[in-house]
């Protein structure tokens, strides 16, 4: 059990690693989505500083929609997502490691970026201390539920625009509390409630979302 | 019970059942509808408040209504279509979805055009219009992944995962968007705010609200004909019609 | 093969439809431990679609499948993986090595030391390539040194001689001799007729 466990999650390291070059492409898309706001608007720290949540949640919720491009299609060409449906082990769980693989490298990164941006978009050290953690619980919920929509657009050529339209209404929930907790420790209000909403999804996510994305592969191997 | 359900699930069954359903559905739907424009329009008093502008209620209402009356339905065809792989229940997902997405897209804009003379502004970022706008793109969303998929089956499959994914999260939003909205706004504004709704206003909405979910089910039973003989179209059940007719 | 004892794998009444074509007009059979089967049909008659429907990938419009006798669904409880699938799509991480693809197969499947089976299968020199610098043979050969590290009792394989040239044809034939040997049971299809070394396969047709 423990072989097999260690076995995926050593292919899904050294797939990341070796395409590294395709993984910090999402961190990049962030930086730069934070990089447009102050340049198109108004670059004064109480313009920027209000809005400084909110830009930086946009901006993660776009670099993990393009992240997810890759997810499956590679799999699934392969033949990797076969063998997978025809092993001992639930698909669910090997993509929960997968995903956790793929949070990673463009979850992770962003987190730690989300730090000077937010610096740069003059947001206060205080309060940005909540807003990274508030990425911190809710990029692996992106990750996790953009594993649905990559499965079930997994088949296609060209899949693109089409994952972002079907996942970005599922990610308005976390939009919010994410964004919210960063607002409201700009107010210096509680954020307690927001970031416990958050873990909540966590683990919601957790549990049911690498289900709906192997039921979603399950369908898109069906059709090959 | 059960044999009765696994029989209409079968495409050569529920396709005359489908045209014998609409049509008892549509008769009544389209009495009650004529009657209830007539008592809203024509009989019922002018608003104290809101003069006769008020009136965009008698479609605004029901196309909320049937929104996410539609989008529940779906969701419970999406757990049939899953479980028991039922053909039906996956047409009934596509087709609904363009009926839905069309009556959101009315719902909003008659909330549009009704809030502009009512309260001066055409959008405002309430928990209601703005969960309307993310139920739009919900349906989008499964109108676009239809076609996008060439594989029919595939796509209708992939439509009924992803209804059935929105629709655990469409209260999830609804919630969060309200919690959103009571932090940021002042007091709200689009609440039906009147004490008591007289009833010659009301009679004539419920009315108009029940016509269109039967009108729109009777549309929805037709065009879900229309696509089980499109996709059927190889089969002997739908070669022996042809023939026949 | 003894009276008494189960099928691996029995097919009931199937039914598939793709498009206009309905394939398998009730199809069924049986398929024991040790058998060699080779799913002779033209293309386009569903060769691809009766491997996956075993595999469990597809589901048929009608139709029982079962294993040793129970429901089909009783092939998860196997103590290893019970079923490998082979197609052109080969199963392969392009950006891992040789090495890393058969660590991970025989990590998640039965656990056969990689060294073994890379002496087996011959890929001892290829062992630290990434498999995208492999040639169309080399490749194929992996796939096939997949299958062992895998341990799976049943191999399905979609026209498995593809590309392979005399060397690696010997190959194929041995494994899966060495397969039959074990006690496991490999379906292959392919349109052409295959000179096999050695097992005669038992031959199923499928209509046009």
């Amino acid at each position: 059990m423990r072989r097999a466990l260690w076995a995926m999650l050593r292919r899904e390291w050294s797939r990341y690693w070796l395409r590294r070059g395709d993984a910090i492409q999402a961190p990049l898309i962030f930086c730069l989505v934070c990089v447009l706001f102050p340049l198109g608007g108004v670059p004064s720290p109480e313009h920027l500083a209000r809005y400084a949540p909110a830009v930086i949640w946009a901006a993660a919720l776009i670099a993990c929609v393009f992240g997810l491009e890759a997810l499956y299609r590679q799999e699934l060409a392969e033949g990797w997502v076969d063998s997978m449906l025809l092993s001992a082990w639930p698909m669910p769980l090997v993509l929960g490691l997968k995903s956790l693989m793929h949070w990673l490298f463009t979850g992770l990164p962003v987190v730690l970026l989300a730090w000077p941006m937010g610096r740069a978009l003059y947001f206060p050290a205080e309060a940005l201390q909540a807003l990274l953690l508030s990425l911190l619980l809710g990029t692996p919920v992106l990750v996790l539920l953009g594993g649905i929509g990559a499965g079930l657009t997994a088949g296609m050529g060209r899949g693109g625009l089409l994952t972002s339209l079907l996942m970005i209404p599922l990610y308005v929930p976390v939009l919010i509390f994410g964004a919210g907790t960063g607002v409201a420790a700009y107010d210096g209000l509680p954020v307690t409630a927001q970031l416990y909403l958050l873990s909540c999804m966590l683990v919601a996510a957790v549990f049911l979302a690498p289900w709906a994305s192997a039921a979603a592969l399950k369908i898109a191997s069906e059709s090959s | 019970m059960w044999l009765w359900f696994h029989r209409l699930g079968s495409p050569p069954s529920f396709y005359p059942f489908a045209g014998r359903l609409a049509a008892i559905l549509a008769v009544p739907g389209l009495v009650l509808l004529l009657h209830g424009l007539y008592g809203g329009l024509w009989l019922a008093p002018a608003d104290y408040q809101q003069g006769e502008g008020y009136r965009i209620i008698f479609v605004h209402v029901p196309a909320a209504w049937l929104s996410l009356f539609g989008y529940s339905a779906m969701a419970v065809a999406a757990v049939i279509a899953l479980i028991w792989r039922m053909k039906v229940a996956e047409v009934f997902i596509t087709e609904a979805a363009v009926l839905g997405a069309g009556f959101t897209a009315v719902a909003l804009v008659t909330g549009m055009l009704w809030g502009k003379p009512m309260w001066g502004t055409y959008w405002v970022w309430d928990a209601r219009l703005t969960s309307e706008l993310i139920l739009l793109f919900l349906y989008l969303g499964i109108l676009a992944l239809n076609s996008a998929l060439e594989d029919e089956r595939q796509a209708a499959r992939a439509c009924s995962l992803l209804a059935l994914v929105g629709a655990v999260n469409v209260p999830i939003v609804h919630y969060s968007v309200e919690w959103w909205n009571t932090l940021h706004q002042g007091p709200t504004v689009t609440k039906f705010d009147a004490p008591a709704i007289d009833w010659r206003m009301l009679f004539p909405l419920l009315e108009i609200a029940l016509a269109s979910t039967l009108l729109s089910a009777a549309i929805v039973l037709l065009r879900m004909r229309n696509a089980l003989l499109w996709r059927d179209r190889h089969s002997r059940w739908v070669q022996h019609m042809l023939r026949e007719s | 093969m003894p009276a008494t004892q189960q099928p691996l794998i029995s097919l009931e009444n199937l039914h598939l439809r793709r498009g206009e074509r309905e394939l398998f007009g009730g199809l069924g059979g049986s398929f024991s431990s040790g058998e060699l089967c080779w799913l002779r049909a033209p293309n386009g008659s569903g060769k691809t679609s009766l491997l996956r429907i075993l595999a469990g990938l597809i589901t048929p419009d009608r139709g029982i499948l079962r294993w040793r006798g129970d429901s089909y669904a009783a092939r998860l409880d196997e103590p290893h993986q019970a079923i490998s699938y082979l197609d052109d799509r080969l199963g392969l991480s392009r950006d891992l090595s040789v090495s890393q693809n058969l660590g991970y197969a025989s990590g998640v499947g039965a656990g056969r030391p990689v060294k073994d089976i890379l002496e087996k299968a011959a890929l001892l020199e290829l062992a630290e390539r990434p498999v995208r610098y492999l040639s169309t043979g080399q490749k194929k050969r992996v796939a096939l040194a997949r299958l062992l590290a895998e341990g799976a009792l049943v191999w399905l394989l979609d026209e498995p001689a593809n590309g392979l040239d005399t060397a690696n044809r010997a190959l194929l034939s041995s494994l899966i001799e060495t397969h039959l040997g074990e006690g496991g049971l490999c379906l292959f299809a392919s349109h052409d007729a295959l000179p096999w070394s050695a097992a005669a396969p038992r031959i199923l047709e499928l209509g046009a």
